[in-house]
């Protein structure tokens, strides 16, 4: 008994080393993300969760932490929107405003409600809309000071200390997916700039609190594809919070990814493609919509 | 450095992003190029009104790019930032390269005005002419060139060239009528209609072209501002020196309308069906109309450019007599 006793005794030394690698998987688990540099992968995939039948959210997880293991240059991230699922709730554009902590007259994503026919054969499609993230994109090419640029990735990005606010780029994008910061607040005018608007925005994995007279004000602002999120593991707010699965988000030069097999199996388009443009957002079912 | 901007308190927005202040930029650069093109060809031409007006003419050019070059700094969100266009320009922009031309632009007009007292020199009349001829292109294809609007088009460069020299043949009508003795003024506001009703003739036709191109898709040019235009060609041809004033007067503040018209029509069009009320917030909408402030702005731009006018005027009158 004595002897078992003194089996199961655990010396100090062996119960402060016990302690020191307990308290370093806590610390280490409570740690906020670190943010990725240009070009830099995590290298450790994390293991595969979705099985057939599961959410397609965790498939998309999947996809996306597979695509942040390879290089910046060798993902290109691409947005695919079922329009024949869409129901019209405006989730996405909420969503998007309150990531973003977007301004008064700043909306990366719209929904185009549309309606034809007529009575009593009427129609009614809804069609989000945000930055297309263009291959050729015509607002790199009218910027005059290089504050907007296409990222290896694909992602067409924004400089906010760079940008002198021309709106060159806003007349430049034929899909009126810019817009520019004014310095609007929606609670002007009233006692208090209330907290959630002067909350920071982590657009472009920086702090950015509104603050009057500071950027993003009086700069062009645009859909970045949450490179805040996807870069910390996480899905962009518009596809997480879709409440009928519409939007896909992955990498296309995946080929396992569910983003290029729905692309493979659906017919797609892309919006005003004899602009040559090269979108990197495919919409499934636009062909039958009137815009 | 803190944001300076002066745009919260004018009415563009995100979808109009190029309101009155770059109506008169356009407009102001359009008065310098084209009258320094329009002294130049009269050069190597030997017009005799067009050379007599050329220190003026020289004199208005930098007046009026001086001006423009303001209140396109006006309408920027981040005026502070400026000197980024210089630092660290891109290339492919066609801006960037607005700014390095207008730079060498106003290094060309300054040293004319100043060190050529007499007689241009040709080859610099001619090198002049090709770099006023650049000066307008270039600022055409800010527009012109970005696919999606409706200054996509062909036409729209060709109006531009027209109605700028337009404006700056009726500036330099004012100015005759303004600064030059009665004897004289009659020959050269004379020798100036020459010159100036071909140059409306063709902005007509060129607007009917533009207005048919663009039926449907907004009036890049309006009814108004064509007949405008045709009343101003029936002044010119009266010969009288005082309708031919008036047909300036009409002339120069027609083609600001024109320009503004052609800016704004193209901006309020949506990209696509449903789009302006697919998010209805303050300056997203489809629609715009300066403010109060945005009008005493460019009325204080248009006097500054009469006031740097008659300063550079007199400096180089000064020169002249040294």
């Amino acid at each position: 008994m004595e002897e078992e006793r003194v089996q199961n005794k655990i010396s100090r030394k062996d119960f402060l080393k016990m302690g020191a690698v307990a308290g370093l998987a806590i610390a280490s688990s409570s740690m906020p993300k670190t943010v990725l540099a240009a070009g830099e992968d995590k290298g450790d995939t994390p293991k595969p969760r979705w099985k057939e039948g599961d959410d397609i959210l965790l498939r998309m997880q999947d996809d996306l932490n597979r695509a942040l293991s390879k290089p910046r240059e060798k993902r290109s991230w691409s947005m695919l929107i079922d329009l024949h699922k869409c129901v019209g709730c405006y989730a996405c554009a909420i969503a998007c405003k309150s990531e973003n902590v977007s301004p008064p007259g700043v909306a990366y994503r719209k929904v185009l409600d549309i309606e034809t026919g007529k009575y009593p054969n009427l129609k009614r499609d809804y069609v989000p809309v945000l930055c297309n993230h263009c291959e050729n994109p015509p607002c790199v090419t009218a910027c005059p000071v290089k504050a907007t640029k296409a990222r290896p990735d694909g992602i067409v990005d924004m400089d906010y200390m760079k940008c002198i606010g021309c709106r060159a780029c806003l007349n430049a994008c034929p899909y009126g997916a810019r817009q520019s910061d004014f310095g609007k607040f929606y609670t002007d005018k009233t006692p208090k700039l209330q907290d959630y608007e002067t909350r920071p925005a982590f657009e472009y994995n920086k702090e950015w609190p509104r603050q009057k007279g500071k950027s993003p004000i009086g700069n062009a602002r645009k859909c970045h594809f949450c490179i805040h999120r996807i870069e910390n593991g996480e899905l962009p707010a518009c596809v997480t919070t879709c409440i009928a699965k519409t939007t896909y988000f992955g990498d296309i030069k995946d080929k396992d990814s569910l983003v290029s097999e729905l692309i493979a199996k659906n017919k797609v388009s892309r919006l005003k493609e004899a602009l040559g443009t090269k979108p990197r957002v495919y919409y499934i079912g636009l062909e039958e919509v009137r815009l | 450095m803190s944001q300076i901007s002066f745009s919260p308190f004018a009415n563009f927005n995100s979808a109009v992003a190029w309101g009155l202040w770059v109506s008169i930029y356009v407009w102001f650069v359009g008065i310098s190029a084209g009258a320094f093109l329009l002294i130049g060809i009269g050069r190597l031409r030997n017009d005799p009104c067009l050379k007599k007006i050329a220190r003026p003419g020289l004199a208005l050019s930098l007046a009026a790019l001086m001006a423009g070059l303001l209140s396109i700094q006006i309408d920027l969100g981040h005026i502070e930032r400026f000197y980024k266009l210089f630092l660290s320009p891109n290339p492919s922009s066609i801006m960037a390269w607005m700014v390095w031309l207008y730079s060498i632009y106003f290094v060309i007009l300054a040293v004319m005005l100043v060190f050529f007292r007499k007689e241009i020199p040709r080859p610099l009349i001619l090198f002049s002419v090709v770099f006023a001829f650049a000066v307008i292109a270039v600022e055409s294809l800010l527009f012109a060139l970005p696919p999606g609007k409706a200054w996509h088009s062909p036409v729209f460069p060709l109006h531009f060239f027209t109605t700028s020299l337009v404006s700056a043949i009726a500036a330099l009508i004012l100015i005759a009528g303004k600064i030059y003795s009665a004897s004289e003024r009659n020959d050269m506001l004379k020798g100036l209609a020459k010159v100036a009703i071909p140059l409306v003739a063709i902005n007509i036709i060129v607007g009917i072209i533009e207005m048919a191109f663009f039926k449907g898709a907004g009036h890049l040019t309006s009814w108004g501002v064509l007949l405008a235009d045709i009343l101003v060609l029936a002044l010119l041809a009266k010969s009288s020196p005082s309708l031919t004033v008036l047909a300036g007067l009409i002339g120069l503040v027609n083609m600001l309308f024109s320009k503004y018209i052609s800016l704004i029509s193209a901006q309020v069009q949506e990209p696509f069906k449903g789009f302006a009320e697919a998010y209805i917030e303050p300056r997203l909408g489809y629609s715009y109309s300066p403010t109060v402030f945005e009008y005493l702005v460019s009325v204080a731009l248009v006097m500054l450019a009469i006031v740097l006018f008659y300063f550079l005027h007199n400096v180089s009158m000064a020169i002249k007599e040294d």
